[in-house]
């Protein structure tokens, strides 16, 4: 549909990041649908994911920038704000959106939420309610999480 | 033959006033000398005149009366009420009319409101508002790029800023109304696309950057107006986009009384107060209340706890749908006895025999039993008493409303079958079934009043306290005159004041049953038994004992008040 008329500004970001990556964070277009990108977070250093590397996917769609990309998890992840099916509650990927965010900084902002979970507005209710009462247990939960499921490959 | 059943209406009223008179304090408002009068007049012409055009008429604006102070207008004639409050907030506090309506919008458009705040802190509320920089523009920062569709060497012409100095270009500027626009009507509050950036987008920016949108996102602005203004409300009727308007008053929000909106478009009435359905002697938060209540699945668990006991060996929770206190559980076959959940076997000739256990009787002869279970039982019961009553005119309410539908038709069958008839020789079953439906609605809700009327005060539906308090000072004036005359009834035990009220209440309610009943089986009768007279009387009387009831409780539950 959008194949031969992908919007500048998509071209644009698409070879920004491509030509200046962020440390930490790769997101490349799949050949047949340029709006949907394979995207990889090495988990911060420093956090319960550190020396975890987490598979994402992320969609532009059609009304892209007036509307935020669609992200999700891949990687199992145990954090407060991400679901079973991955799925993310971030305030810029829904009321909080502005057309002048790029996929850069969403994927900055993820990468912020995995260094500073935020049980306080929890998307997956039994993760927050063991990080709030036992964080010691969660940490330990969530780094067995990354050594089993976002291992990096060798 | 008709003027027999007319006698026997007559009868009817006299017998009220007689009733009246023996019960001290009774006497009624629809009964009162003046409007028995009138009632005879209109009874005696009823009788003599055929055209009874004069009558309907004379019905139908008393049902008009109710719409004073409210206007029906199209939305755009509410503009100029809307900007006019705009220009005036903008003026006297010297900002741009762009800022004056986020600023009136958060205050609930009500101005005194905005210029209170407004001494107090002037920044903080621009800034909640989103017009802070409206209202202090920094300079827009020179640029030809535009950070959203990253194009460069855009004309200065192309660019549109915001007063926050943040700007895009036009082609992004439409993307993004376009985009709030489709969220509905929330557009009114998009912010400026800057990630983050809190100053709030006007019709300032859409005039510029999408002329073509204008007009949609002001219908959007009108919309709000119309909603929370607190004087006008969107005739609830389907499709029909008239507003009702309230002239004078202390607006929508004060609950002390009804005022009833009448759309002259789609005919429909409708409370401009809570947009229901007119639902007096109810008041709209007692409505509320009420419709929760009846929503509410709590009942459900009053009823499982006043009927259902749990298996004492299983915890099955066991429905006791016959009489006999030898229960069996139908899941463990348990034995055991209903009323002192003890197993079945120790029953016998010492506890008193099969039927009768003594912890039975021991209970049966406590006053009041406090159980949990007792007192759920008894709230239940007395709530089912006032929810069929309501339930049942509910019905009754419909199915006159679907007869009302039907009634043209009737009409006509009945000016084809009887000779020299004219239009408005039959138009009384009109007014006759629009009578029904409004005593079935008005009956209806003096049900759920009545509950209200009984709830111990700590439950008490915020209305009846107010009526309880202005009661208590009316009360004590009125103890006085009260007093020889109760000494007279030699009663054994004085009335409360309350009880007294409740009195009353239930007589109104029961006299409106008594005569709605009565023109309901005078309407429902076989075309050719129809009797026109006693229809068209029985529908005056009727709409008196309607008002009667409504004014009653308007009058704060005082006769003659």
């Amino acid at each position: 549909m959008s194949g031969g008329s992908l919007p500048r500004r998509i071209v644009k970001e698409t070879q920004r990041l491509i030509a200046d990556p962020v440390a930490g964070i790769s997101a490349t277009p799949y050949a047949d649908n340029l709006r949907y990108f394979a995207v990889a977070i090495e988990g911060p250093s420093d956090s319960c994911y550190e020396e975890g590397v987490f598979q994402l996917e992320l969609f532009l769609p059609a009304d892209y920038p007036m509307a935020p990309p669609k992200v999700r998890f891949l990687t199992k992840i145990y954090h407060p704000n991400v679901d079973k099916l991955g799925r993310i509650c971030l305030d810029i990927l829904k009321e909080k959106w502005s057309p002048a965010l790029q996929i850069r900084t969403v994927l900055l902002s993820i990468q912020a939420l995995m260094s500073a979970p935020n049980p306080d507005d929890p998307l997956d209710n039994t993760v927050a309610d063991v990080w709030k009462n036992d964080e010691a247990k969660a940490l330990e939960t969530a780094r067995e999480f990354t050594k089993n499921f976002a291992a990096k490959k060798e | 033959m008709s003027d027999m059943e007319y006698e026997s209406e007559e009868e009817y009223e006299y017998t009220y006033s007689d009733e009246d008179e023996s019960q001290a304090s009774y006497s009624s408002h629809a009964m009162d000398d003046s409007a028995s009068l009138e009632m005879e007049t209109e009874v005696e012409e009823g009788s003599k005149k055929r055209k009874s055009r004069g009558r309907t008429s004379s019905l139908g604006d008393a049902v008009m009366k109710d719409t004073n102070g409210i206007t029906m207008m199209n939305a755009k004639d509410i503009l100029p009420m809307m900007k006019e409050r705009i220009n005036e907030v903008s003026e006297i506090l010297n900002i741009p009319p762009s800022a004056a309506t986020p600023l009136l919008r958060s205050h609930k458009w009500t101005k005194e409101r905005l210029f209170e705040s407004f001494t107090e802190d002037d920044g903080k509320i621009k800034k909640d508002a989103g017009v802070y920089h409206r209202c202090m523009p920094v300079s827009t920062e020179e640029t030809n790029t535009c950070i959203i569709c990253f194009e460069s060497d855009i004309s200065k012409e192309q660019m549109v800023g915001m007063p926050c100095g943040h700007s895009f270009c036009i082609e992004c500027w439409k993307g993004h109304i376009q985009a709030k626009l489709d969220d509905g009507p929330s557009c009114i509050f998009a912010q400026c696309p800057y990630p983050k950036c809190e100053e709030v987008m006007t019709e300032v920016e859409v005039k510029k950057a999408a002329p073509e949108l204008l007009e949609k996102y002001e219908s959007y602005q009108l919309k709000q107006f119309v909603e929370v203004n607190g004087t006008s409300r969107w005739c609830p009727g389907p499709g029909c986009e008239r507003v009702a308007a309230l002239q004078n008053g202390s607006g929508l929000l004060d609950d002390s009384n009804l005022i009833v909106a009448d759309c002259d478009s789609c005919k429909t009435k409708f409370c401009i107060k809570c947009g229901e359905e007119p639902h007096a002697p109810l008041l709209c938060r007692a409505l509320d209340i009420w419709k929760e209540k009846c929503n509410n699945e709590s009942e459900t668990a009053n009823w499982i706890l006043a009927n259902t006991k749990p298996c004492p060996k299983c915890r099955s929770r066991i429905e006791k749908n016959q009489g006999c206190n030898h229960m069996t559980c139908q899941k463990c076959k348990y034995e055991f006895c209903w009323i002192c959940t003890g197993e079945w076997k120790e029953h016998g000739a010492n506890t008193g025999g099969y039927y009768n256990c003594n912890k039975f009787a021991q209970e049966k002869n406590k006053d009041e039993d406090q159980s949990d279970a007792a007192k759920a039982k008894r709230e239940l019961d007395r709530y089912l008493h006032y929810y069929s009553r309501y339930h049942a005119h509910s019905e009754a309410q419909k199915f006159a409303s679907r007869q009302l539908a039907d009634t043209e038709k009737k009409m006509v069958a009945l000016q084809e079958r009887r000779d020299n008839s004219t239009w408005t020789d039959v138009e009384f079953l009109k007014s006759a079934n629009e009578q029904l439906v409004e005593c079935r609605r008005v009956l209806k809700f003096t049900y759920a009043f009545g509950y209200y009327l009984t709830t111990p005060p700590k439950t008490v539906a915020p209305v009846e306290a107010v009526a309880k308090d202005e009661d208590s000072k009316k009360a004590k004036k009125k103890s006085k005159e009260d007093k020889q005359e109760e000494d007279k009834d030699e009663e054994p035990k004085p009335k409360t004041q309350q009880e007294l009220q409740k009195e009353r209440f239930e007589y109104h309610q029961e006299m409106l049953e008594r005569f709605t009943e009565n023109l309901s089986e005078l309407v429902e009768k076989p075309l050719d038994d129809i009797d026109r007279e006693a229809v068209v009387n029985q529908t005056i009387v009727v709409n008196r004992f309607m008002k009667g009831m409504i004014k009653y409780v308007e009058d704060g539950m005082e006769e003659g008040a």
